[in-house]
């Protein structure tokens, strides 16, 4: 991978916008790879390159349209490094940009169930669910994205949902029981 | 007939998402990079990042000394790490400018230009100088070698103060990572780039440590000479003449 410093000449209007868009999207950009099976130190390095083919097509980017860019990019990079897969199940070592309120335990073990109720979910949707659900793209952003027309976007959205909120209830419904026991 | 769009249905946590429902997903949302992964991405991208906006040139520095610090530990670059403290020091009055320039949040636009030392100073302590103010560079171009040409005089602005670190940079990181012709492609990149730049006396003293590495040592002892003769008594030149065995 090209060093950042010999490929970004950006002018300064540039690296204001690309400032920008890296701050409100990068993490977005390394969830996605992580969820593609990337380590983390691989999740940061495509990142990185994520944003450095951002800053070489810039003025091609439409200002509506950064972050699904962005993301169509991470995983056109993963694809690249042969990560073809969802992997839904996160690592531990996933690092938490905690809430105030709740603490790292809490919410480890909440992203763990959330991991578990994704992995119910048939694989051909649960991908659209996160993209929509998850990362805030809106469909059309993701039947450009994963070039489905965007009634697919529509279908498998609604029946991810019926998945992840029927296996949210019984590993609630456990959880519960596991309380009261 | 028509599909209503999927986004008129709302998104489960802005509908009615349970609470439960709600937990997993604000925490799948919650998870990314961690700080320092995020800080070192956008050092390498160049920009501020966002969770590390309140930094200014103390933290900034502090972390570029980190990173010599790990280069050190990892064993792969001792002349590199100490050029890397050098540079810092060297740079206390001038890049640290432009570091926290280009960090800050960025007020009223006004021209910069951050006069850095028109010959390239020797290793000595950090400046007894007290540092220029901060400075916003909001509605300055980056004067990139690309965009405004080679410079070829020793004054500076802070982007491209920054830019040379980051080049600089690049290249030190090549050699800790043993990527060794790749340091030597952006230390040539550098000479090219800013031919009286700020760092070339750091930048040659790795061009030495490069070559050595690269087994072209006829070129590193004779490269050594030359800079150990320009810059006799000088820490720098010590050092480079002891990794490329020459007299000092």
């Amino acid at each position: 991978m090209a060093a950042p410093a010999e490929r970004i000449r950006p002018t300064a209007v540039d690296r204001v916008r690309l400032e920008r868009i890296f701050n409100d999207h990068h993490a977005t950009v390394w969830r996605a790879l992580r969820r593609r099976g990337l380590p983390p130190d691989a999740a940061e390095d495509a990142t990185q390159e994520t944003f450095l083919l951002a800053a070489e097509r810039l003025s091609d980017i439409h200002p509506d349209s950064e972050r699904a860019f962005l993301i169509a990019t991470a995983l056109r990079v993963a694809h690249s490094l042969g990560r073809k897969t969802v992997r839904w199940q996160l690592d531990e070592d996933m690092d938490q940009r905690l809430s105030a309120h709740r603490d790292a335990g809490e919410n480890r073990a909440d992203r763990q169930l959330c991991d578990l109720v994704l992995s119910k979910v048939d694989p051909d949707l649960v991908e659209v669910f996160v993209l929509y659900e998850i990362e805030g793209l809106t469909s059309p952003e993701i039947a450009e994205l994963l070039e489905i027309p965007l009634g697919s976007v529509a279908s498998r959205l609604r029946r991810a949902r019926e998945q992840f909120r029927a296996a949210a209830a019984r590993i609630a419904k456990s959880l519960q029981k596991e309380g009261e026991s | 007939m028509n599909r209503p769009p999927v986004d008129s249905s709302g998104r489960l946590l802005e509908t009615d998402a349970t609470d439960f429902e709600r937990r997993l997903l604000q925490a799948a949302q919650a998870t990314g990079p961690s700080r320092a992964s995020s800080a070192r991405m956008a050092r390498a991208l160049g920009v501020s990042a966002g969770v590390a906006a309140t930094t200014g040139a103390v933290k900034t520095l502090a972390a570029v000394g980190a990173a010599s610090k790990a280069t050190a530990a990892a064993g792969t670059g001792a002349l590199s790490s100490w050029i890397a403290a050098g540079v810092i020091g060297l740079v206390a009055a001038g890049a640290v400018v432009g570091a926290r320039a280009w960090r800050a949040p960025r007020p009223a636009p006004r021209p910069v230009e951050v006069v850095a030392p028109a010959r390239p100073p020797r290793a000595q302590p950090a400046s007894r100088e007290p540092a220029p103010p901060a400075v916003a560079p909001s509605a300055e171009p980056v004067r990139s070698p690309v965009a405004s040409g080679r410079r070829t005089h020793g004054a500076a602005t802070a982007p491209e103060l920054r830019d040379q670190i980051e080049l600089l940079d690049a290249a030190r990181a090549s050699l800790a990572a043993g990527a060794d012709r790749r340091a030597l492609d952006l230390l040539r990149r550098y000479e090219d780039w800013y031919p009286a730049g700020s760092f070339r006396p750091e930048a040659t003293a790795l061009k030495v440590e490069a070559l050595s590495k690269l087994g072209r040592q006829p070129e590193a002892r004779a490269l050594a000479q030359r800079f150990v003769a320009e810059h006799r008594g000088s820490l720098l030149a010590a050092r480079v003449a002891e990794l490329a065995g020459v007299a000092p």
